[in-house]
């Protein structure tokens, strides 16, 4: 992979897209991942962007996770991540989700706790108040920080120095 | 490992559960399997929904969260994904709240079992959230049979109102309602925008009335302007009705002109069980509203709703009363339209009988004097609505002589023209067989007066001019005298009437006048009162001197161009304004060899 320029301090530099798509699904499976080539894949259900300082930005596309297949998908993709990517530094963008039940929760902790083997964190952002409500009740929210917006979840890893972490 | 709860709380109990209150909606049995769950969560969403338990976009969440949890733990718990276990839901609702009840075919389990949820070691535990999620968003939560039977409940969301103002003040109304009828309402009003038909529009109007105030009939009344009777212009589920002024409540409503709300109209005095007998409906509710014309001065119908069958059971409330108003307005406005329309396309055609009238009566003048060596002769008639009163003629008499006449009918317009069209006919025919003009006037009038009321009368001057001995005779019922003039002569002749007005009394006797010789230079002006009392501005009569003045300053011209200058000095008269009486002038001009 190219290295790319040093960005002037201060300059925003454009975040890489890294759609599980095609190319950018071959990559993420090179360390080992269970997609299988062609065939009947289905479409992605994640999408990830990784920020300038390696913050990964995960946004779940469906917008009602229903689906025992679907969740269970959703979940494995995100656990390899951090797995198999080296994401430590996430953000989760709940932004498209309108409805889940604790079978998603389940893989929420599941990541939650990987990252945190691997001293990062994961962040939360963009919550629905119903859902807000979920983590409320079942105290998610304790460890989970939840942001508004994207930019306040991602400007949070910067405050909190987790610069050593960069490579 | 998990911290267990050790808290009992009495969530399961071991005996059958209750029977959930309100009406069952939704009853199905499926095989333990990812996807018939899946298929029946959403039949069960759907059928909460249509039942109006979901109304509210809060309640949304909370029940799919709720019954997805408790369908997936009787499916993976209950049946461990075994799809010979029949899983069987049944939801009810009773309007203030929803219900469902999951029996699984499995063991159930214990409450201790579940794992406690305060306790933060188990924060980070995969599993056992389901059981907390329901707990805290149903109203009730509780486990039968062991655990194998689930029953949960929630009340309805409070739906968010808004205030609408009515002339009895302000009302506080579900703002999901309050959209959905202001849809309606826009939509009725698009609908009727497109609409010209006066029955197609009020069709509409009775079927938006039906669906907004959720009524099962609508009917709208008209009243009847001659009667005061009430009839059903348009009305659902029945043919016309008519029942006399006041009665029954549309009479009542028509009457007062206010609205009524009768809850139950058998209960009601004022209520007429004629129509439910012939019509095989009953009556439950009555909502009535008063059709107003535009200026709200006068009722011109009753608009009238039947039953409300709202989903939720509820009745007509002061909310309906002020939609009925909306509806009652528009077809108040609707009624009064058609009626204007209705006016002026009657006009239009009185106007087009009118015109066609003139054109006939127009045709009945003659174009031009017959060829008389040595007599010029030139008339004309303006009437002063479409249709003249006066008329001219002329008429050749036995034995040769010329009959030129002038007649004026009492009062002008369509009316006075038929009498002059009989009058003309009747003096034709006499003419065939007199020559004497007071012989002809008297048959007329025995005839006239057998047609006419009394009320209507003529008078009339025939004037003989006779070629044979160059004289001329006349008779004239009662008519303004023509003027004969003479240049060489001193003064003005007048031809003063001979006889009674035509068509009041039979057998009136009538005489001739004359001969008188006539002479080179002679003119005669036959002409009715319209000429000389036409007005000006100052309301001055043109006056019979001003005609002499015509006659007197143009005789050496002809009769066309002496006939030209009276007119023509009558309408400077009058400045152009149109005459309020039928003006009728003939001309007659003595040449050589008369």
């Amino acid at each position: 992979m190219p290295t790319p320029a040093m960005p002037a301090p201060g300059a925003p530099q454009p975040p890489r897209k890294i759609s599980l798509g095609e190319g950018a699904a071959g990559m993420l499976s090179s360390g080992g991942g269970g997609r299988p080539a062609g065939g009947s894949r289905v479409p992605p259900k994640i999408q990830v962007m990784v920020q300038p300082d390696q913050v990964a930005v995960v946004t779940i596309l469906d917008s009602a996770i229903l689906d025992e297949n679907n969740i269970n998908e959703i979940g494995r993709q995100m656990l390899d991540l951090v797995t198999k990517q080296y994401m430590v530094k996430m953000v989760l963008d709940l932004g498209e989700v309108k409805y889940l039940s604790s079978a998603v929760l389940r893989h929420f902790i599941a990541l939650y706790k990987a990252i945190k083997t691997e001293k990062g964190d994961l962040k939360l952002c963009r919550v629905r108040p119903e859902i807000r409500e979920v983590f409320k009740i079942t105290q998610l929210d304790k460890m989970m920080e939840i942001h508004p917006d994207l930019v306040s979840a991602v400007n949070a890893f910067k405050k909190k120095g987790w610069g050593f972490l960069q490579r | 490992m998990r911290k267990k709860s050790g808290r009992r709380t009495n969530l399961v109990q071991p005996g059958e559960p209750p029977e959930p209150p309100g009406r069952r909606i939704f009853e199905f049995e499926f095989p333990a399997a990812t996807e018939a769950k899946n298929e029946t969560l959403e039949a069960l969403l759907k059928a909460l929904e249509d039942s109006g338990a979901l109304a509210q976009e809060a309640d949304l969440f909370p029940a799919r969260l709720c019954l997805d949890e408790a369908l997936i733990n009787a499916v993976m718990h209950g049946s461990q994904y075994d799809s010979a276990k029949q899983v069987r839901v049944r939801a009810y609702s009773d309007g203030a709240s929803w219900s469902v009840v999951i029996e699984d075919q499995g063991p159930g389990f214990k409450e201790e079992d579940l794992p406690d949820p305060d306790a933060d070691e188990n924060l980070l535990e995969e599993s056992g959230r389901g059981v907390l999620l329901m707990r805290r968003f149903m109203g009730k939560l509780a486990y039968y049979r062991g655990g194998a039977c689930v029953v949960m409940s929630r009340a309805l969301t409070a739906p968010r109102t808004t205030s609408v103002r009515t002339r009895k003040g302000t009302l506080r109304v579900p703002l999901t309602r309050r959209v959905r009828d202001l849809e309606a309402i826009l939509e009725i009003t698009r609908a009727m925008a497109a609409e010209t038909d006066l029955t197609r529009l009020l069709i509409l109007l009775a079927k938006a009335s039906s669906k907004v105030l959720q009524a099962e009939r609508t009917s709208i009344w008209v009243v009847d302007p001659r009667t005061g009777e009430l009839f059903t212009r348009v009305a659902e589920g029945t043919d016309g009705i008519r029942i006399p002024a006041g009665a029954g409540i549309v009479g009542a409503v028509a009457a007062a002109g206010e609205p009524l709300l009768i809850p139950d109209a058998y209960a009601d005095a004022r209520f007429n069980p004629a129509v439910d007998k012939k019509t095989g409906f009953t009556t439950r509710e009555i909502l009535c509203h008063p059709l107003k014309n535009a200026d709200g001065a006068r009722v011109v119908g009753v608009l009238q709703a039947l039953n409300k069958s709202a989903p939720d059971g509820s009745a007509f409330d002061a909310y309906d009363q002020e939609l009925a108003g909306v509806f009652a307005a528009q077809a108040g406005v609707v009624l009064e339209e058609a009626a204007l329309r209705e006016m002026a396309e009657s006009q239009k055609r009185m106007q087009a009988e009118m015109d066609l009238a003139r054109t006939i009566q127009q045709g009945l003048l003659p174009k031009s004097a017959p060829e008389i060596k040595g007599l010029d002769i030139a008339g004309a008639t303006r009437p002063a609505t479409e249709c003249s009163g006066d008329y001219f003629d002329y008429v050749m008499l036995p034995g040769g002589a010329l009959g030129a006449l002038v007649a004026d009918v009492t009062g002008h317009g369509l009316g006075a023209a038929l009498i002059m069209t009989g009058a003309r006919a009747c003096v034709r025919s006499l003419c065939t067989a007199a020559s004497d003009p007071a012989q002809v006037l008297s048959a007329a009038n025995n005839m006239l007066a057998k047609d006419l009321d009394g009320g209507n009368f003529l008078s009339l001057c025939l004037t003989v001019l006779d070629p044979r001995d160059g004289t001329l005779r006349y008779s004239s019922a009662g008519h303004d005298p023509p003027l004969f003039y003479r240049p060489s002569a001193p003064d003005f002749m007048e031809l003063d009437s001979t006889g009674p007005l035509l068509g009041i009394v039979e057998n009136m006797a009538f005489h001739a006048a004359g001969p008188f010789k006539l002479q080179s230079g002679d003119v005669l002006l036959l002409m009715t009162d319209g000429l000389f009392e036409c007005m000006n501005a100052a309301e001055e009569t043109f006056g019979k001197e001003r005609i002499k003045e015509i006659l007197k300053l143009n005789r050496e011209r002809n009769a066309q161009e002496i006939l030209a200058a009276l007119l023509a000095a009558a309408d400077i008269w009058t400045g152009g304004q149109p005459p309020r009486d039928d003006i009728t002038a003939v001309v007659v001009k003595v040449g050589d060899g008369f």
